[in-house]
């Protein structure tokens, strides 16, 4: 196993607890996560490298280049308002509670 | 259970966290990210928070990406969708159908009977016509959308 993928291991167990449940709450078979610890991120399927850095909120392209590097900012982030547009004070409420979705991730 | 019950029970088997937050701003009704959802303190009742409910779970179901920006045409797209979603399953054709069948005579008793706001059944009738027109039938029933709102019953000959 790589250091990338030994720093991953890690960080994954750190998080969840075990390998397993980390492949439960992503849907993939423990196997297939194995099999991509131990033969290297940059050989495995693009979809299931998503997978495991969306759940981990972690940057996919700094991942696929060696690195651990925490996600530049949300995924999917979307919002019910009235009107057509946000003023800068919404903007910001709006990134505070995609802050604290992250931290509670990190957690 | 009422609707806001079961979306609520939804999000929970999703593993989707609900927040409410007091938002400064009351334009802020509700927020979708990467799995969370906030809804704001300001929503008062349980149609209304459900509404904003339903669509954040629309976001969860068919959204990707950072959707602010309503100038946008994808933004707008998976708006639709997302809104869409919410349509179909707080209210749908046969929700429609079954509003008329307990004897709703207008929109304000259909939404009661619905526990829908007002605003988030005519918006769905709004998104219904456009994609199916003048009328559209469902089994026995004919949906009118033009000129006005109604559904009728039809009688097979004896």
């Amino acid at each position: 196993m790589n250091d990338l993928e030994l720093q991953l291991k890690e960080l994954i167990l750190r998080r969840y607890g075990s390998l397993k449940n980390f492949c439960e709450i992503i849907e993939m078979p423990w196997t297939t996560l194995d099999s991509i610890l131990k033969r290297g991120i940059s050989k495995a399927n693009i979809s299931n490298v998503l997978k495991i850095s969306h759940e981990l909120g972690i940057d996919t392209e700094s991942l696929a280049s060696g690195k651990i590097v925490p996600a530049a900012g949300p995924d999917t982030l979307a919002a019910h308002f009235d009107g057509d547009g946000f003023t800068p004070e919404e903007m910001e409420e709006i990134k505070k509670y995609a802050d604290y979705v992250r931290s509670r991730r990190e957690e | 259970m009422t609707n806001l019950e079961k979306l609520e029970e939804e999000a929970d088997q999703e593993g989707i966290p609900i927040d409410t937050i007091r938002f400064e701003s009351e334009r802020i009704k509700g927020l979708y990210c990467d799995g969370n959802i906030a809804l704001s303190a300001d929503l008062q009742t349980s149609a209304d928070r459900s509404a904003v409910l339903a669509e954040e779970l629309g976001h969860h179901y068919t959204s990707s990406g950072i959707i602010l920006d309503m100038n946008d045409t994808g933004n707008r797209k998976q708006e639709l969708q997302a809104r869409v979603w919410a349509y179909n399953r707080m209210i749908g054709l046969q929700g429609l159908i079954a509003a008329h069948r307990h004897g709703c005579r207008n929109r304000y008793e259909a939404a009661e009977y619905l526990d829908v706001t007002e605003e988030l059944l005519e918006e769905a009738v709004n998104y219904y016509r456009g994609k199916y027109g003048i009328m559209y039938q469902v089994d026995n029933f004919v949906i009118y959308f033009e000129p006005c709102f109604g559904v009728f019953e039809s009688i097979s000959p004896a």
